[in-house]
């Protein structure tokens, strides 16, 4: 088993609750996606994830050992998760932390140990990958909007990692854009990879994922099953305010 | 090279507003010509930023700590007189919101660092820079040496102020009543760490923010078009000149208090400042021979400083060099780059190869300050909900509160007697008390602040020619006590009145509006820099394979500032978009002055009569 979350729960420090008692499991290899109206606690689970938050109550076990702060102190616990699992922040803006778009799509590459050579082979594949090759040399916040998600996705892709989280990743993507990013998800996830998508847009739902947790508005589980399933069952995306009446 | 309230007499601290008043009333004439409203918010997150840089605390000798300014910087983006109104800002919110320097000694403490600092780092810039805008290296050479400088002459004015303590303040028996190390101690003290440490360290910062603002915000460089003469010789000949006769200037003046100084202290203080300045662990490092052997100490010290500006120069040479090289290879690597698509790479297909762990070493001070950033932003939203508790101090309005406050501390300032002095810190805990601030963090910062700071300065005024004497007892609780009661009234007023209410009442007290609006807003983007921040390091967690290297972690401070300030000034444009789409009237949305109740002159009065009374009492026994 991946990820095990057992009794998940999470305050922020302002109070405000986010997440209530959520129990979960994702294997390897597994297609999840994450659906929730806003402000449900889509977000901080996936934070929770990636080990960037730790639970108020409750633990998350990540291939059998637990993740907390604790464990992911140590170097090398550190290094093997950061390696594995890679994370698509929602806010685009926030993700972008070097100077030029160059430099943040071979932050992860040097992080890795890479040689330059790799490193480089790395960034100009994905470059060319995604389209942005006019854009390497930009500041990252620079950018439109679109271009922003583009980098973004593009500066976790170039890890590698064997665990993709994505929080809203179509968000401002062209339609073009979005239908490049669902035919790579189906790529990777064809070679083995594990994914987990936080997403609003239901018709992308049953192409990316086979797997559904639902998180209703009181923060709480509402089903976790069958993507197809759950998309098929309207009273039961009605009560989590994913449709209207 | 904050000074927080207790080290400084009250005199120095009313001679030291005495200058910055005019200074702060011509900054605000000439910055309002000068500064557009477009510049309002960069001035406002230029604030911000320095903020937050300042809190990046660099490991100095001795275990002692010490930050860079971001002045320079400042006065380089926004114009020197707005730089002098954007740093006090700057100290103020450091004062009132994080008790990082006093409220009293506020005005001592921009004079070193809002005005030597700017003025001085900005002079230097416009010296070696003339006319010529459009050359980045120079811009940034002339930066990188300003702010070298203008650093080195803050800390010089700062360890000025602290030594002449003892001089100006000391008691019937010659002991000292405020900081008791003389010039000869303080002066090497500051001016060391800052030339050798926080110098290289600013200069740094600057050339990164300007190279990189330079490419980003090309607009920001253009609109500077007021022009002094300067060829390129002229700068070589001027950078020469500079470097030489800084620590002659220091020769020249140094020398002279030393003598004079040694026999002074022996006087007044009555302890010998050499064997303090050979057990204090600060020196060692800089001067191994330091211990006043006539001038051969004063040639060390010379020489001393010489090597360390030459050196902190050289840091910031290399780094120049560095910086450009790297920026070439960047803009030939693109030219290979093509922006048609093509298929999903083979490596993205693969798993990774595994990697190599042998180099990486835990780096402690870098995940020690991002800790600190973080514990930080949770105290700013504790202080602002203790603000909003019903409490006996909130119901006091923000004019009369100050007032109160002001005068509280000023009996605290000038008061000698220990029975007052545990009076008043009676009355605080009784004040906290009823206005529901949290006790805990409350001890925590006074004992913390009392412990660090105070333990420096009591050991050596009660420690007296090897044995500890009752005297000296007594002294030295007056210090921690004075130091006490200062930091806790200062928390009690910031904990228990909001950041718009207080400028509130400094605008009733003759404030511009100007700077209302810029200090509202930067008080604002203080949370937009700390959150971006904060987004910026989770960010980066989130792909950082095990721990970083130190040098992997120095990298990214030096790039991770410049980026963060970048960033922040892309979003205050933004955010001016949207204040301007709605056309927010900026300045106008204060309200009319609070009506006095009747409790708050009763509070005014109560505090009046402590402070009339300490002084007769105090003036009682001294004559
Ligand atoms: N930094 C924060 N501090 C305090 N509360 C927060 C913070 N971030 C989120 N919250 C609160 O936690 C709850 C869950 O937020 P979260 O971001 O996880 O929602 P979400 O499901 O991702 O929503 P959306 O669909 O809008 O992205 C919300 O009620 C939100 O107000
Ligand atoms: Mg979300």
């Amino acid at each position: 088993m991946l990820f095990d979350l057992r009794n998940v729960s999470y305050r922020y420090p302002d109070g405000s609750f986010a997440l209530e008692s959520v129990s979960a499991s994702i294997e390897n290899g597994d297609r999840t996606v994450v659906l929730g109206a806003n402000g449900s606690g889509k977000s901080t689970l996936l934070r929770i994830l990636d080990g960037l938050l730790f639970p108020t109550d409750g633990e998350v076990y990540f291939q059998g050992s637990l993740l907390s702060e604790h464990s992911l102190k140590s170097v090398d616990s550190s290094s093997t998760f950061r390696q594995s699992v890679g994370f698509v922040f929602q806010n685009a803006d926030a993700q972008l932390f070097n100077a030029t778009v160059f430099e943040e799509l071979a932050f992860g590459p040097v992080q890795l140990g890479l040689s330059k050579t790799e490193v480089q082979e790395r960034v100009t594949g994905i470059l060319g990958f995604l389209g942005i090759g006019h854009l390497s040399d930009r500041p990252p916040f620079r950018l439109s909007g679109g271009e922003k998600r583009k980098v973004v996705i593009a500066s976790v892709l170039t890890m590698n990692p064997e665990v993709l989280i994505l929080d809203e990743p179509f968000l401002g993507l062209d339609p073009r854009s979005q239908t490049w990013l669902v035919n790579t998800l189906k790529q990777i996830q064809s070679a083995g990879k594990t994914t987990i998508v936080a997403t609003h847009s239901l018709e992308t739902v049953p192409l990316i994922a086979d797997k559904a947790i639902v998180l209703g508005e009181d923060h709480r589980v509402l089903r976790i099953g069958s993507a197809a399933d759950i998309l098929e069952d309207l009273p039961l995306l009605r009560s989590a305010n994913l449709i209207g009446d | 090279m904050h000074i927080p309230d207790a080290y400084l007499s009250p005199a120095t601290e009313a001679v030291a507003f005495g200058v910055m008043i005019p200074v702060w009333m011509v900054a605000t004439r000439k910055s309002a010509a000068h500064i557009s409203s477009r510049k309002v918010p960069m001035l406002a997150i230029g604030s911000a930023f320095c903020f937050a840089i300042q809190m990046f605390n660099i490991p100095a000798f001795g275990g002692t700590t010490a930050h860079a300014l971001g002045a320079v910087l400042l006065a380089i983006l926004v114009g020197p007189w707005a730089a002098i109104l954007g740093m006090s800002l700057t100290l103020a919110i450091q004062a009132l919101l994080f008790g990082d320097g006093g409220i009293l000694s506020f005005g001592a403490n921009c004079f070193d660092m809002a005005l030597v600092a700017p003025m001085v780092g900005y002079g230097i810039y416009r010296l070696l820079c003339g006319r010529d805008l459009s050359n980045i290296r120079r811009i940034t050479l002339a930066g990188a040496v300003g702010a070298f400088f203008g650093t080195a002459a803050a800390s010089l004015a700062a360890g000025v102020i602290l030594g002449l303590q003892p001089l100006v303040a000391h008691d019937l028996s010659g002991r000292a009543l405020y900081c008791p190390f003389g010039l000869d101690i303080s002066v090497p003290a500051m001016v060391g760490t800052h030339l050798i440490v926080v110098g290289p360290a600013e200069a740094i910062l600057t050339v990164g923010c300007l190279a990189y603002l330079y490419r980003t915000f090309p607009e920001h460089f253009e609109s500077q078009s007021r022009v002094r003469v300067g060829t390129q010789l002229r700068l070589i000949r001027m950078l020469g000149w500079i470097l030489a006769l800084t620590p002659l200037g220091l020769i020249a003046s140094g020398s002279a208090w030393g003598e004079w100084e040694l026999e002074e202290i022996k006087k007044m203080v009555g302890y010998e400042p050499k064997g303090l300045a050979q057990s204090h662990p600060v020196f060692h490092p800089i001067l191994p021979d330091y211990g006043f052997h006539g001038m051969t100490a004063g040639w060390w010290l010379v020489v001393g400083y010489l090597v360390s500006a030459l050196l902190g120069c050289g840091v910031v040479g290399l780094f120049v060099y560095g910086l450009f090289r790297h920026a070439k290879s960047d803009s030939v690597r693109s030219v290979q780059l093509h922006s048609c698509k093509s298929d999903i790479p083979d490596w993205l297909t693969k798993p990774n190869p595994p990697i190599q762990e042998s180099h990486r070493v835990k780096a402690p001070w870098f995940e020690r300050t991002l800790l600190r950033i973080q514990a930080s932003l949770e105290k700013t939203s504790d202080s602002d909900a203790t603000a909003r508790a019903p409490g006996f101090l909130q119901t006091i309005q923000p004019a009369p509160k100050m007032l109160v406050i002001l005068m509280l501390l000023i009996t605290v300032g000038m008061s000698q007697s220990n029975w007052v002095l545990s009076g008043i810190a009676v009355g605080v805990v009784g004040l906290a008390l009823t206005s529901r601030i949290p006790m805990g963090a409350m001890i925590v910062r006074v004992g913390g602040a009392v412990i660090f700071f105070g333990l420096i300065v009591a050991i050596p005024v009660s420690f007296r020619e090897g044995t500890f004497r009752v005297s000296g007892l007594v002294a030295s609780a007056t210090i921690l006590l004075r130091l006490a009661d200062g930091i806790a009234l200062a928390l009690l007023w910031r904990q228990t009145t909001r950041w718009n209410a207080l400028l509130n009442s400094l605008k009733q007290c003759g404030l511009s509006a100007t700077m209302v609006t810029t200090a509202n807003l930067s008080y604002r983007y203080l949370f937009v820099v700390f959150e971006m921040l904060a987004e910026m390091v989770q960010a980066r967690t989130s792909r950082q394979v095990g721990a970083c290297s130190a040098q992997e972690a120095r990298r990214y401070m030096g790039n991770g500032t410049a980026v963060l300030f970048a960033k922040s000034v892309a979003f205050t444009e933004e955010m001016h978009w949207a204040m301007t789409s709605r056309t927010l009237p900026t300045s106008r949305h204060m309200a009319d002055p609070d009506r006095w109740t009747a409790r708050d002159g009763l509070a005014v009065l109560t505090s009046l009569t402590i402070l009339i009374l300490t002084v007769f009492h105090g003036s009682l026994h001294a004559f």
